[in-house]
C-alpha cells in the first residue's frame, strides 16, 4: 500500500462522510438529491477499492442511477422543496450514528480470527458451472437467497402498481408540444447501445464482473430513458410488462423446483448442465428486474 | 518504453488539469449557462486527454476500441444533456447573467 493509495482511500472516506452529512442536512432538497447521486458514485468507487467490482457495478447502476432518477421525479411533485433545519434535528442523529459507529468498530475488532469462506468457494468452483465466483455464490451455492430476493422485488412492484393512482396530468399536453428533437434523437441513439451493454453484462457475468442484477439495472435505465423522452409505446407493451414482471420469479421457481424431479433437493442443479441452467435463469431474471425497476419509476404513458 | 509511459502520464495529468478547471468553473461561474459551458469543456477535452493517455498504455486493440467508444458515448451524452439543461432553464425563464 503506497502513500498514494492510503491518501486516496482517506480522501474517499472523508468525502463519503461529508456527502452523507450534506445529503441529510442541506436545506435545499434538490441539492440533497444531487449530492445523493454523487454519494452513490463515490460509494461505487469505494467498492472498487475493496476489490468488489460486481457490487460497484450494481451500486453505480441502481444506487446512483435509478434511485437518483426516482428521487428527482418525486421532487417534481413536491411544492415546497425546502426544509427547516433546527440544531437538535441535525446534531442528535449525527451523535447517535457516530456512537453506533464506534460500538460497531469495537465489536468487529474484537471478533476472533476467521479466514472466511473464500477457500471453500474456490474449491467447489468447477462444480458450479461458471467461472465468476460471485455469480457462482449468487445463483448456485446461495441460490435460495437470490430466489427470495427476486420474490421481494416482485412484491415491491406489486405494491407500487396497486398504490399507483391514475394521474390526470394537465401539463402533459404542453410537454408533448415541447417534444425536443435532441432528446428524441439522443434516446434513439443511446437506448439500443444500453440494451447491447446489458446483454454484454449478462453474458460476461459468467466469467467476469457482471451478472443478472447489473444487466437488469442497465436495461431498466434504458426503459426509464424511453419513458422520459416521451417515446410512444407500442400497443402491446402493457400486457408484456405485467407478464415480464412476474416471469423472472416464476421461471426461477420452476427451474428450482424442476431439479427436485429426479430426487435432488431444491435448487440442486445437475453438475454438467449447471452453467446453462444458470445462464437461463440469469436471462429471465435480468429482463424481469429491468421491467420491475422501470415500473417503479412510472407506467407507460400513451402519448401520441 | 519509458518515453511512451512518460507521454501517457503527461496526457493524463493534462486531462486532470482540464477537469480541475471545469470544477472551478462550476463553483465560480455566475449562472447555469456559463457553468454548463465549463462542465462540457471538462467533459470533452479532459476525458479525451485522459483516454488518449490510457490508449498509450493498453495492450490489445479491443481495449483501445472500448476506450474510444467510452469517449464517444460520453461526448454524445454530455452534449445532449448540456443542450437539454440549457433549454429547460430557458423555458423556466432563467435569465442569462449580465455584467452589471
Amino acid at each position: 500500500m503506497s502513500i498514494f493509495d492510503t491518501a486516496f482511500d482517506l480522501l474517499l472516506a472523508a468525502s463519503m462522510v461529508w456527502l452523507a452529512w450534506n445529503v441529510l442536512t442541506s436545506k435545499d432538497l434538490f441539492r440533497a438529491v444531487v449530492l445523493f447521486i454523487v454519494f452513490g458514485i463515490i460509494t461505487s468507487l469505494a467498492w472498487i477499492r475493496l476489490d468488489a467490482p460486481d457490487v460497484a457495478l450494481a451500486e453505480a447502476a441502481i444506487g446512483a442511477g435509478l434511485t437518483g432518477v426516482l428521487f428527482l421525479d418525486a421532487l417534481g411533485y413536491i411544492r415546497n422543496s425546502n426544509r427547516s433545519g433546527s440544531l437538535i434535528k441535525k446534531f442528535l442523529p449525527g451523535a447517535l450514528t457516530a456512537g453506533l459507529c464506534l460500538v460497531i468498530l469495537a465489536v468487529v475488532s474484537g471478533l476472533p480470527e476467521n479466514e472466511g469462506l473464500a477457500a471453500l468457494v474456490m474449491n467447489n468452483m468447477e462444480n458450479s458451472g461458471v467461472s465468476n465466483s460471485v455469480t457462482a455464490v449468487l445463483l448456485n451455492f446461495r441460490g435460495y437467497d437470490t430466489l427470495l430476493e427476486v420474490g421481494v422485488l416482485l412484491l415491491a412492484a406489486t405494491g407500487v402498481l396497486s398504490l399507483r393512482t391514475v394521474e390526470v396530468d394537465v401539463n402533459r399536453q404542453e410537454a408533448i408540444k415541447h417534444r425536443d428533437p435532441v432528446l428524441s434523437a439522443f434516446s434513439r441513439l443511446i437506448a439500443p447501445l444500453m440494451v447491447l451493454a446489458s446483454c454484454y453484462l449478462l453474458y460476461a457475468g459468467t466469467y467476469a464482473p457482471g451478472g443478472a442484477f447489473q444487466a437488469g439495472a442497465v436495461l431498466a435505465s434504458s426503459l426509464v430513458l424511453l419513458r422520459i423522452s416521451d417515446f410512444p409505446p407500442p400497443a402491446w407493451i402493457k400486457a408484456v410488462t405485467r407478464s415480464m414482471i412476474a416471469a423472472g420469479f416464476l421461471i426461477f421457481l420452476i427451474t428450482a423446483g424442476a431439479s427436485m424431479i429426479n430426487g435432488r433437493n431444491l435448487l440442486q442443479y445437475p453438475s454438467e448442465q449447471a452453467g446453462s441452467i444458470i445462464f437461463f435463469i440469469e436471462t429471465a431474471l435480468a429482463i424481469s428486474i429491468a421491467f420491475i425497476l422501470a415500473e417503479l419509476f412510472s407506467e407507460w404513458k400513451d402519448n401520441r | 518504453m519509458h518515453i511512451i509511459e512518460l507521454i501517457s502520464g503527461l496526457l493524463i495529468i493534462s486531462g486532470g488539469f482540464f477537469f480541475f478547471a471545469g470544477t472551478i468553473g462550476l463553483l465560480r461561474f455566475p449562472d447555469v449557462y456559463t457553468r454548463l459551458h465549463a462542465l462540457t469543456k471538462a467533459d470533452n477535452l479532459g476525458l479525451g486527454l485522459t483516454i488518449a493517455g490510457l490508449l498509450l498504455a493498453t495492450d490489445t486493440l479491443t481495449y483501445a476500441i472500448k476506450l474510444m467508444l467510452i469517449w464517444a458515448i460520453v461526448l454524445l451524452t454530455g452534449a445532449s444533456i448540456c443542450y437539454l439543461t440549457a433549454s429547460a432553464a430557458l423555458r423556466s425563464k432563467v435569465l442569462p447573467w449580465r455584467k452589471q
